[in-house]
């Protein structure tokens, strides 16, 4: 699969996917990385060293910062995959130095599922490798 | 998009980091939102300034990008409300988070931002002219200069206005361009509408109506500065008005077939005095003997709506349990303070607080609950942000209940 590149770099991790919006402002602990949206369906799980991927980020632009205070506290993904993402996760990616991309020629959420490993190229190419 | 020499030197990293930084964050936003290219701007308004929002994250990156020549404003750049009064005002806000702020604030200064501190930048003498372009944070300075003074800026998260104030460019999409001006839904205003909180009730409604689409609104009539501002404020509340065509008044609109660019509206909808009621219903919650503190100034006050609070408040005093706040800029409570004006609402009781606002103002660590305003803004965030109970009600109802009578 090959995508736009929004923040530029590489990555290779265990996937987590989502098909639900994000938010980062109240969302997320930017202690732990555990995501804390009430009803959400990563509500409890850990993002930290993830290959996170989910349609696009919602709330409060202030989610940027938090995205970047993961990355300080050393618990944040380590690369995203969006549908089609906006400006929270595109600024929040770019000033903590996580690759990103979106608009992927093929439905990231329909090809990859929790646990495959994901590799991402500076080009915008993803590799999956399904779970055994 | 397409770069010029030196814009395309500046993301390959030759002026350093931090530069680079704020141009891949203006490339990605022109590429997300399908950009040609970078525009000037002259100006900057960021939004995000308080501790409370950007956290101990944003202040360590803050630092970092004030340190000597890592990065300089090249726009005029004023600064939102942020977590700290000035020296005299006594609203007991924890320790740590004014240290923290006060780092905040020096880091934007040294990087040449305007310490305005205040949602009205626009009133006390930052404002652009018709058809500047703009990059502004705030959502309310945001509708403001968009409607009322046919300025062009998008809804920027504190962020980008940052980044595009480093650049002094921003990309060229969205209500920078003529097409994304255009109105979508007409609103006939059939309610009756007297108080600024009914403008700000009439606001909220319009917002939850059309979520971010613009609206021309017609039958707005006899309004002045206050009114248009309480209700703008409120309607880029509930979703994400960012221009708000007020027929007759808004310059891109001297009729509807102004502002719908000459085509036809998607939608025609009414309010009605109905719809008011339904906004105040939605924050009637606190009980009005309970409120222990009444708030006005969301959007802060200019002079002479805090010459209009101040005769309200004539002969009158703010009861034991109640704090009043009246939140305002900094450039205002010193001419309020010159006037005469500061000292009068204090003998009363009421606090001018300036630089701050229920956004930015860590509330439940002040010890309220039960918070009355005139602002359906101000009603939506105290309980969305902190948990408070809210109680909008017109300004001399809020007076009423700070004074008992």
């Amino acid at each position: 699969m090959v995508g736009r590149v929004i923040s530029r770099g590489e990555a290779y991790g265990e996937a987590l996917v989502s098909k639900q919006p994000l938010s980062f402002f109240g969302g997320v602990d930017e202690k732990t990385g555990i995501v804390t949206m009430k009803g959400h369906e990563l509500e409890g799980k850990c993002i930290k060293d993830k290959i996170l991927v989910f349609p696009k980020g919602v709330g409060s632009t202030a989610g940027s910062w938090k995205i970047y205070s993961l990355s300080k506290n050393k618990v944040a993904p380590k690369a995203i995959i969006n549908q089609e993402t906006e400006p929270i996760i595109a600024v929040g990616a770019i000033l903590a130095g996580i690759p990103l991309i979106d608009k992927l020629n093929i439905d990231p959420l329909k090809v990859i599922s929790d646990g495959d490993l994901v590799r991402i190229t500076p080009q915008g190419k993803v590799i999956v490798q399904k779970k055994e | 998009m397409m770069l010029t020499k030196e814009e395309e030197k500046i993301l390959d990293g030759e002026y350093g980091f931090y530069m680079q930084k704020a141009m891949q964050i203006l490339v990605a936003l022109g590429d997300i939102y399908g950009a040609e290219r970078l525009i000037p701007i002259r100006r900057a308004h960021i939004a995000g300034a308080s501790y409370i929002t950007c956290g101990d994250a944003g202040l360590s990156f803050l630092e970092e990008l004030s340190k000597e020549g890592n990065a300089h404003f090249n726009a005029e750049t004023t600064l939102n409300p942020v977590s700290m009064v000035e020296e005299g005002e006594e609203l007991n806000i924890p320790i740590n988070i004014v240290q923290k702020q006060q780092q905040i604030c020096d880091a934007y200064l040294r990087i040449g931002a305007i310490p305005t501190y205040t949602c009205i930048p626009h009133f006390i003498g930052f404002a652009p002219i018709y058809g500047e372009h703009v990059a502004m944070s705030e959502s309310s300075v945001v509708i403001w200069v968009n409607s009322m003074i046919g300025a062009r800026t998008n809804r920027e998260g504190g962020i980008s206005a940052l980044a595009a104030a480093i650049i002094g460019k921003t990309p060229e999409y969205g209500f920078h361009l003529n097409d994304r001006r255009k109105a979508s839904v007409l609103i006939i205003n059939n309610a009756k509408l007297e108080d600024v909180s009914d403008y700000s009730a009439f606001g909220y409604h319009v917002g939850m109506t059309v979520i971010d689409k613009t609206p021309a609104i017609m039958r707005i009539k006899d309004v002045g500065i206050s009114e248009l501002k309480s209700m703008l404020t409120a309607m880029a509340v509930p979703g994400a008005v960012s221009l708000a065509h007020i027929i007759g008044l808004t310059p891109e609109a001297r009729s509807v077939e102004d502002a719908f660019q000459g085509e036809k509206p998607e939608d025609k909808i009414s309010v009605e005095d109905s719809d008011i009621d339904k906004v105040y219903e939605k924050f009637n919650v606190a009980n009005p003997s309970e409120v222990d503190c009444v708030y006005l100034g969301c959007p802060h006050l200019t002079l002479a709506e805090l010459r209009k609070v101040c005769s309200l408040l004539k002969g009158k005093k703010v009861k034991k349990g109640v704090k009043m706040l009246i939140a305002v800029p900094k450039a205002v409570k010193h001419l309020a303070y010159e006037t005469g004006l500061y000292q009068e609402l204090t003998r009363s009781g009421a606090q001018v607080i300036s630089s701050v606002c229920e956004v930015t103002l860590p509330l439940k660590d002040l010890g309220i609950e039960n918070l009355a305003t005139n602002s359906a803004k101000c009603a939506h965030y105290s309980q969305s942000l902190f948990g408070v109970k809210p109680l909008l009600k017109s300004t001399e109802e809020c007076i009423k209940i700070a004074t008992g009578g």
